[in-house]
């Protein structure tokens, strides 16, 4: 036996009642003057702790019988409140479950109106072809196709231009995407007036 | 032991009993672990209360005593989880561990019962629970493991603990004893 596991030991074996050491921890200490040390630190800690007196008051338990405890219905006062019951132990993880819900719901919201509600409750107008490829550098392209776009509703002249670069640029889908609902109304309005044409 | 029918349920008369007969011993326990008297109390009602009202799960398998002291202890271990910091906030007003007319109260100086008390307090739920049991009741680790629904080795590690944490807050006084 070392001195760590007759530490461990002695620790398990501290009671109120008793510290005995058995033969193998007597022969230890006999020659570990720390081990005994310990020993005798830990039998001060006993006694101290022993001065303790733990004792009912006579009458003090008397109205504790049967019939106050099985005949009357009563609220628990160990009942933990809402706030406790969120906040206390194991019931703080009932947010997970929450939070999953409301990632659901949203997510049903979402695919049934297409699209998430704008201010006014309307579903914001998506694109035909959803972005695709390399976000970032289709966000990059936005300004630029607005631009263009921009260019288009204030200036007819340049739309057979703008067309063909258009029709020829996946990022033009990117570019709706920049606009606001009156711009794209003004856009379709426009495109619906120059010979019929369509992007 | 208190009579029991063979189904392993128990009735009024058994549960009359049981009150009577051990209301005690919980209580005591309780009290080791509150260290409040009014709390020991509640905890010792409130242990029987649940017992009586869910005593179609008693099975039989274990004595109503070990039954009603497991729920006694797993509300003692709730208790103290809710009311831990409020329970230190009182410290210093009202040690009532013991009662007025124990008559040694006055062995111990009050510094020194507060020592240990806060001492003990201070230990988390497991280990104060662990302590109580093993200590003062000196109940197996295997008991202890099974009425805290751990191993035993984590019984006797959170003893362990405990014990350390104990000599660490009562150092002065040993100190002072072993000179």
């Amino acid at each position: 036996m070392n001195c760590e596991e007759f530490k461990y030991q002695i620790d398990l074996d501290l009671r109120a009642g008793h510290l005995e050491l058995s033969s193998e921890m007597e022969f230890h200490i006999a020659g570990c003057g720390s081990c005994r040390s310990y020993y005798l630190q830990l039998d001060a800690l006993r006694n101290l702790l022993g001065r303790e007196k733990f004792e009912v008051v006579p009458g003090e338990l008397d109205e504790l019988t049967f019939e106050n405890i099985a005949g009357t219905e009563r609220p628990s006062p160990y009942k933990l409140s809402f706030r406790e019951a969120i906040f206390s132990g194991m019931r703080k993880w009932i947010w997970v479950p929450a939070a999953a819900a409301v990632i659901v719901i949203m997510a049903a919201v979402y695919f049934h109106f297409g699209g998430v509600p704008d201010y006014y409750g309307q579903a914001v107008v998506e694109t035909e072809y959803p972005v695709s490829g390399d976000t970032s550098s289709a966000i990059e392209n936005i300004g630029d196709w607005s631009y263009v776009i921009k260019s288009l509703i204030s200036d007819e002249s340049e739309f057979d231009v703008a067309e063909e670069e258009l029709s020829t640029d996946i990022d033009f889908d990117d570019a709706l995407i920049n606009l606001s609902d009156e711009q794209l109304n003004s856009l379709y309005n426009l495109i619906q007036t120059m010979n019929g044409s369509t992007l | 032991m208190v009579n029991q029918s063979l189904e392993g349920k128990f009735g009024d008369e058994a549960f009359k009993d049981a009150v009577v007969k051990y209301r005690e011993r919980i209580f005591l326990v309780m009290l080791k672990y509150v260290r409040n008297r009014d709390d020991a109390k509640d905890l010792t009602q409130e242990a029987f209360y649940r017992a009586y009202r869910s005593r179609e799960w008693f099975k039989g398998e274990s004595s109503l005593y070990t039954w009603i002291f497991k729920i006694a202890v797993n509300l003692a271990l709730n208790f103290k989880e809710r009311s831990h910091i409020s329970n230190l906030d009182s410290l210093e007003d009202s040690p009532q561990l013991y009662s007025e007319s124990d008559p040694s109260r006055g062995i111990i100086s009050d510094e020194l019962f507060r020592s240990i008390d806060q001492a003990v307090r201070l230990l988390p739920p497991r280990q104060r629970m662990t302590f109580v049991l093993r200590y003062y009741e000196e109940m197996p680790f295997s008991g202890i493991a099974d009425n805290l629904g751990v191993t035993e080795g984590a019984a006797k590690a959170n003893y362990h603990q405990a014990i350390k944490k104990l000599q660490t807050s009562m150092r002065p006084y040993l100190e002072n004893t072993i000179k």
